[in-house]
């Protein structure tokens, strides 16, 4: 362990390519490359990993995420709200891997007039919260309905006579083009719906935080944390409760053989729809799918982060899990309940330990208001990062199998090698060639790209990126810094200290405290998730409700993304379990069967023996 | 002086100002006691028994002379006085009454013990200050694991001697009651000796912030005393005041242990080998029960409280905390700014702290 603190992490425009990823920027857009050209900005400016959201290295196409979400966050923070003390946050990829800088306004007089702009606007939404949050889920829901009527045109070999009687200027081509803008559009406004609420959100609970930390400087943000949240239902929970809604339904028609007896989920659901009870049970499964199993097994920040509806294999195995339950006699109900009170005995507790009435009355005024804006911050995500998520990934792919079709490339996925303004280039070179019929540069100049591409990125898959670049900054300044992604004085100088390399330890965020040793499950994805048995230590990329059945089996958990506010932090805290989010590699760095210490106060996971018991399984 | 009052009074049986007639530590001892608090049982030998054995041996009137002819800002003088007057309480032994009184108090002890000849602590309490003073003026006279009448009465004497301490005296100089025996006098207290695996001090606050949802407790092997002398690294254990979860266990390094001296009396120091050293000596559970009466005491006392513990065997062995000591926190408790001033609406709150967050600089 270094003792002496580091005033500056390597150098941003310094780090070396891994080997074999040579010419890894080739696939991204020249603005978010670190380069000579703006260098002495660059250099000035602290960059962190986004190891909360972009733990694994970025697809070309998946970079609108990033995109549209860092236009959002300074389009709202700086031009609309004028946050005081920050702008936005800028955003580079290096070797594939997200690096964000916060950009705090270090000017006083311009901080104090940015304050009364902000305690106008920023004002009209806390005074108006309630109803405005009504509103924008109206708003939302009217956006998510016309994303699902975008229908993609189809490029006939004859367009219809309807065009000439109806004297229709506009061919297919146009459409398609059309398409393909109102879809990026979609997504593009997804991400402003997603920061019109939750940035001075974050500015609440930030104000919150500061001010318990001030109050009890001992304190831990799990406390700060189980004081605000759990509010209400949250929609994200939505899929796990018709999950076991319909577990209860299957137990009471006496359907447990047709989810045990195996088999993929669509042969199960044909099986089920052989029998009146099975018919029965398959009504109700309708009347849950959709739009809540459009959760992902993700945080809906990648194209690969699938649907439960996209992969119904999360559904077969959670049923299974929660008939298995039923079937013992278990109790289904979430310990939200407890969770709850017990935020409230936490927060009673703190607030009488305060010294004064005043300080009474501006907790009670500061947890008010955290407490109130926690419902649309927990549940803005259900919407945003999933539901409407999914609905764009899957237009992206019918738009993908058009560009098979046509010979640009071989497989769906392959459209998310092409950075966004690629596959505008694409589409064009399309357009082109389909309406005289004449030959395409694309279908030769994108398989190879494609598929050095993808080596590139599965090498970039076990390179570590530094947590941070750049000097360490004078001030943090902006509150989604601190409460999102973690950047302090504390995280920084985790970051600057070393990790023991001999022991294997990895460093991520303590989300949950307690110390749990045992056997490391790796799940990388739902199909592994029924592989996970009782008591082991849950090592996941990341996870979300629609983990949730998992959750009841494990005795800690590790994933590579995340934050205090994430929903393994949540979820391990209702249970009870110790967890370090934020970690970075862990599904890469840990194998199953390796024994391993999860130290959920310190944010460090070791693995004690490097031996794996083969017993267990890969 | 009342006429009525005992020479020696059971501390349950202490009546009216206890504080004037046992002292500050005994009284506290007695009201933690009252309050319910596992503190053990214990006899005051009140300032009505020191007042008689000076009337009735004149021992007062020789200190009364020897007192006279001190000079207060003479260390010399006040040392070369204070040993004289030592030297006095070692030859004159207390009065047969006061003695027989003495040992029926310290026969009850043995009933109650259960043990022939128990082992009590002896210690000097002051009266007419409060304990910090009182702690400040040395008269903080401590005899442990004093056996049998003789080693208690000659403790009792040497608790009395300890009135006219260097420090006492140059203390008492400055107070209006003058030099002399005065109007206050001094009392003993005599309680049943805790016979500690472990002990240590336990803070309802976090040693360096000052976090009121904390109970810091630092623990050592055997007597308290290497861990308020500062002898060992104690094993420091934090609880949360709120959650009543452990947040911090730091083993410290215990490497000695005060033990009584079975042969001599007293107390004698041991070589703690290293593994017990370095292992924490106090588990969760206890830690916990330990932090409730730190809350429960600082809730009665309405202050932060700097407790002194121990943890005995009781008589089947069986591990008992006991108490020993409390007083309000002195160091770092000055007016405290509030941490917020109210303000009009949620809305100011957040730009208030935001401004703040702008002039925030990075702690690395």
């Amino acid at each position: 362990m270094a003792n002496k603190q580091p005033n500056t992490f390597p150098d941003p425009l310094s780090v070396p390519t891994p080997e074999g990823c040579e010419g890894w920027e080739e696939m991204y857009p020249y603005y978010v490359l670190f380069s000579e050209d703006r260098a002495e900005y660059e250099r000035s400016k602290f960059w962190f990993q986004n190891r909360y959201h972009l733990m694994d290295p970025l697809k070309p196409f998946d970079l609108v995420t990033p995109e549209f979400c860092y236009i959002a966050i300074a389009n709202r923070n700086n031009r609309i709200f004028q946050l005081p003390p920050a702008t936005g946050v800028d955003f580079r990829i290096v070797n594939g891997y997200g690096y964000l800088s916060g950009s705090p306004v270090l000017d006083e007089e311009r901080v104090a007039a940015r304050a009364v702009t902000f305690g106008q606007r920023a004002g009209h939404y806390f005074e108006n919260w309630t109803e405005i949050e009504k509103d924008w889920l109206e708003r939302a829901k009217g956006e998510i309905a016309k994303l699902e009527a975008l229908e993609m045109p189809d490029l006939p070999e004859l367009e219809d006579m309807s065009l000439v009687t109806n004297h229709q200027a506009h061919g297919a081509g146009y459409e398609m083009h059309q398409f393909f803008n109102r879809l990026m559009e979609a997504k593009h406004l997804a991400w402003h719906f997603h920061m019109e609420m939750i940035l001075i959100g974050f500015g609440a609970y930030h104000t919150f935080f500061e001010f318990c930390q001030q109050a009890f400087p001992e304190i831990d943000k799990q406390s700060i944390a189980n004081m605000i949240m759990g509010m209400g239902t949250t929609p994200m929970n939505r899929a796990d409760d018709e999950l076991k809604r319909l577990a209860r339904v299957a137990v009471d028609l006496d359907l447990d053989d047709a989810f045990r007896s195996g088999g993929s989920a669509e042969e199960i659901f044909e099986r089920l729809a052989d029998s009146d009870t099975g018919r029965q049970w398959l009504e109700e499964y309708d009347k849950s799918k959709y739009p809540w199993f459009m959760v992902n097994t993700g945080d809906g920040m990648y194209s690969h982060h699938r649907a439960w509806l996209d992969d119904p294999r999360m559904i077969v195995t959670g049923l299974k899990g929660y008939i298995t339950e039923l079937r013992a006699g278990k109790d289904l109900s979430r310990p939200q309940e407890q969770q709850r009170a017990e935020g409230d005995r936490i927060a009673q507790g703190y607030r009488e330990l305060l010294e004064s009435e005043d300080d009474r009355k501006a907790f009670d005024a500061m947890l008010g208001l955290a407490r109130l804006v926690s419902v649309h911050i927990e549940g803005h995500k259900f919407y945003i990062e999933h539901w409407w998520h999914g609905l764009f990934y899957n237009k992206v792919r019918d738009l993908s199998r058009v560009f098979v079709r046509y010979g640009f490339w071989n497989d769906t996925e392959d459209i998310f090698y092409l950075h966004q303004a690629e596959v505008y280039e694409a589409l064009i070179d399309m357009l082109l060639t389909w309406a005289g019929e004449w030959p395409a540069r694309g279908p030769k100049y994108w398989p190879p790209k494609v598929q050095r591409r993808r080596e590139i990125l599965e090498r970039l898959q076990d390179w570590t990126p530094p947590p941070a670049l750049g000097p360490v900054p004078e001030v943090v300044g902006d509150p989604v810094l601190s409460m999102l992604w973690g950047v302090d004085g504390d995280a920084l100088r985790e970051w600057a200290t070393p990790v023991d390399a001999d022991t294997t330890q990895l460093r991520g965020t303590p989300a949950s405290s307690g110390v749990v040793e045992g056997l490391a499950r790796v799940v990388h994805g739902v199909d592994q998730m029924d592989t996970v048995q009782q008591g082991e230590i849950l090592v996941a990329p990341t996870t979300n409700p629609s983990w949730t059945p998992v959750f009841r089996r494990i005795s800690a958990c590790v994933a590579d993304g995340g934050g205090m506010m994430s929903h393994a932090a949540i979820v391990c805290r209702e249970h009870g379990l110790p967890a370090v989010v934020g970690a970075g590699r862990a599904t890469r760095a840990v194998k199953t069967g390796q024994r391993i210490r999860v130290d959920g106060n310190t944010g460090i996971v070791t693995i004690l023996e490097d031996r794996v018991d083969r017993g267990r399984g890969e | 002086m009342s006429a009525e009052l005992a020479p020696v009074v059971w501390f349950d049986e202490l009546e009216g100002d206890v504080r004037a007639v046992a002292g500050g530590k005994s009284a506290s001892l007695v009201e933690m006691r009252r309050a319910g608090f596992p503190v053990p049982p214990g006899f005051a030998i009140t300032v009505a028994a020191f007042e008689r054995f000076g009337e009735e041996t004149g021992v007062h009137a020789k200190v009364e002379r020897l007192v006279a002819t001190v000079d207060p800002d003479s260390t010399q003088s006040l040392r070369a006085v204070s040993e004289q007057i030592a030297a006095l309480a070692a030859d004159v032994r207390l009065p047969a009454d006061l003695m027989r009184l003495v040992e029926s108090a310290y026969r009850r002890m043995a009933q109650e013990t259960g043990e022939d000849d128990p082992a009590v602590a002896v210690r000097s309490s002051a009266v007419g200050e409060d304990s910090a003073d009182a702690s400040f003026a040395g008269q903080q006279e401590t005899y442990l694991w004093v056996r049998g009448l003789t080693e208690l009465e000659l403790a009792v004497r040497r608790c009395w001697a300890s009135y006219f301490s260097p420090h006492a005296l140059s203390y008492r100089a400055r107070l209006a009651g003058g030099l002399g025996v005065g109007t206050v006098g001094m009392s003993v207290g005599v309680q049943q000796m805790a016979d500690a695996d472990v002990a240590g001090v336990m803070f309802t606050r976090s040693p360096t912030k000052n976090d009121r949802s904390i109970v810091a407790i630092e623990a050592g092997l055997g007597l308290g005393v290497s861990v308020v002398a500062g002898e060992i690294t104690p094993d420091e254990i934090w609880v949360n005041k709120v959650t009543r979860e452990i947040v911090k266990r730091k083993p410290g390094n215990k490497r000695l242990r005060y033990v009584p001296d079975r042969d001599t009396g007293g107390t004698r120091c041991e070589d703690v080998p290293e593994d017990e050293a370095t292992q924490l000596c106090l588990d969760d559970e206890t830690a916990k029960q330990l932090a409730e009466y730190g809350v429960r005491l600082e809730r009665h006392y309405g202050a932060a409280q700097d407790v002194e513990w121990a943890l005995t065997r009781g008589a089947d062995d069986t591990p008992t905390l006991v108490l020993l000591q409390s007083r309000p926190i002195t160091t770092g408790q000055g007016a405290k700014e509030p941490v917020a001033t109210p303000l009009p609406s949620q809305t100011d709150y957040v730009i208030k702290q935001l401004l703040a967050t702008s002039r925030k600089k990075v702690q690395m």
